[in-house]
């Protein structure tokens, strides 16, 4: 009774000073004193870059977003086909991360976590029904500069050839594929940010690489 | 015969296992490695357009400035928890301290009177109950106890014990539409 007794009262309190700010609330806002003596956060490791994140210094999780933007945007448009809709799950990605850092305890690297929750978020997306994009400047991976404009097109149609028949495959046969493939994660990886065994992620990218030749035999046909 | 199992396949087209033997008398577990290598290759070519240089810092804002808003929301909703949510709780447990501060007065005081309010003179023969106003001036939480009291009667007194057994925080929270209380148990479930 006095315990709880004292919590409410004390929340009464903290209600009237107006001081239930938490550092989370803090974590972009620059209104936390300069410590003339912290290390630069473009030094710090992975795992105190995650502390600065919590402890609501200011740019740290700016930082992080700026590391891993590109990859989480290429795999929610690996999942979703489009500009548009890989730009708002990415944004969703980080949203979910901002809010749930107090769970990462560095069992894996920030770059798993962020693909685990990508994965989740684009196979639980039901608003992904806008056609895929073309290109938007071309600049694609291929050496683009001895290539000729029809030799170009076609490898974008083949390209976009591939990626439709990926998005046709089981999600969990999808999700594995685009992993090893286009993200360079080893079994093992993969089965840490599926919540699998390595056996069975080989087992996935197994039936996945055989129904995508499926797939694109007969589109071809 | 046996064949050559499905993990082993996918590191022999990947490159990271050695051939077996069988594969040159076995035309089926052959034609299944064809397959898997066809389309890797096939898989690797199929790029995804790269966005503009520009669109990686409007990415970021739009990150930065959602989780602001989502900080933003957070606040309001703690806010709501307080006052919707605490209020009550509060003034169940005021409730609590003023009814004993009641009766202990009423049990010293002369027959037949009966106390408008809760005064603390009243209770010097509790002090742990209800402390002196001294006591009072050392104690911010005992300053906000004695200014709400100060805003109550008794009847008022009597409502908040009889709403404080029957349990303040749950009828705050029916209190709170559906939407409301969705929100509350998502931040509840955050802020543990
Ligand atoms: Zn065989």
């Amino acid at each position: 009774m006095s315990s709880s007794l004292a919590w409410t009262l004390r929340a009464g309190l903290s209600e009237r000073a107006g001081s239930w700010e938490s550092a989370a609330n803090r974590r972009f806002s620059g209104d936390r004193p300069a410590m003339a003596a912290e290390t630069p956060l473009d030094e710090l490791s992975e795992p105190a870059l995650v502390g600065a994140c919590l402890a609501g210094r200011p740019g740290a999780f700016d930082l992080v977003v700026a590391r891993h933007r590109r990859n989480v945007y290429l795999l929610c448009y690996r999942f979703l086909g489009n500009h548009e809709d890989a730009s708002d799950h990415t944004q969703e990605v980080f949203l979910r991360a901002y809010r749930g850092l107090r769970a990462f305890r560095g069992q894996s690297t920030l770059a798993t976590w962020f693909y685990r929750i990508g994965v989740n978020v684009c196979l639980n997306s039901v608003a992904a029904k806008r056609p895929p994009s073309l290109p938007l400047d071309g600049r694609d991976r291929a050496d683009v500069s001895r290539e000729n404009a029809s030799d170009r097109l076609l490898r974008c149609e083949r390209a976009a050839q591939v990626r439709a028949a990926i998005a046709r495959l089981p999600r969990r046969q999808r999700a594995v594929l685009i992993l090893r493939m286009y993200h360079e994660m080893s079994h093992q990886e993969i089965a840490g940010a599926l919540d699998s065994t390595a056996g069975a992620v080989k087992a996935n990218f197994f039936h996945a690489l055989a129904n995508l030749k499926k797939l694109l035999d007969k589109d071809r046909a | 015969m046996r064949h050559v199992s499905a993990d082993r396949l996918v590191d022999i087209a990947e490159g990271a296992g050695v051939e077996p033997p069988h594969l040159r008398e076995c035309a089926r577990c052959r034609r299944q490695l064809d397959e898997l290598r066809a389309a890797l290759s096939a898989a690797a070519a199929a790029d995804v357009p790269e966005p503009s240089p520009a669109f990686w810092e409007h990415l970021s804002a739009r990150v930065h400035d959602a989780a602001n808003a989502a900080d933003g929301r957070r606040a309001r909703w703690r806010e709501l928890i307080v006052w919707r949510v605490t209020r009550p709780a509060l003034a169940g447990a005021l409730a609590v301290i003023f009814a004993a501060a009641f009766w202990t007065a009423r049990a010293l005081a002369p027959t037949g009177a009966r106390p408008a309010a809760p005064a603390p003179a009243a209770a010097g023969a509790s002090r742990t109950a209800v402390p002196s106003p001294d006591d009072q001036a050392a104690d911010p939480m005992l300053d906000l106890v004695a200014e709400l009291a100060a805003q109550m009667d008794w009847e008022s007194v009597s409502q908040m014990a009889v709403g404080a057994q029957q349990g303040g925080v749950d009828e705050a929270f029916a209190a709170l539409t559906d939407v409301e209380r969705r929100q509350a148990h998502a931040l509840l479930e955050e802020l543990q």
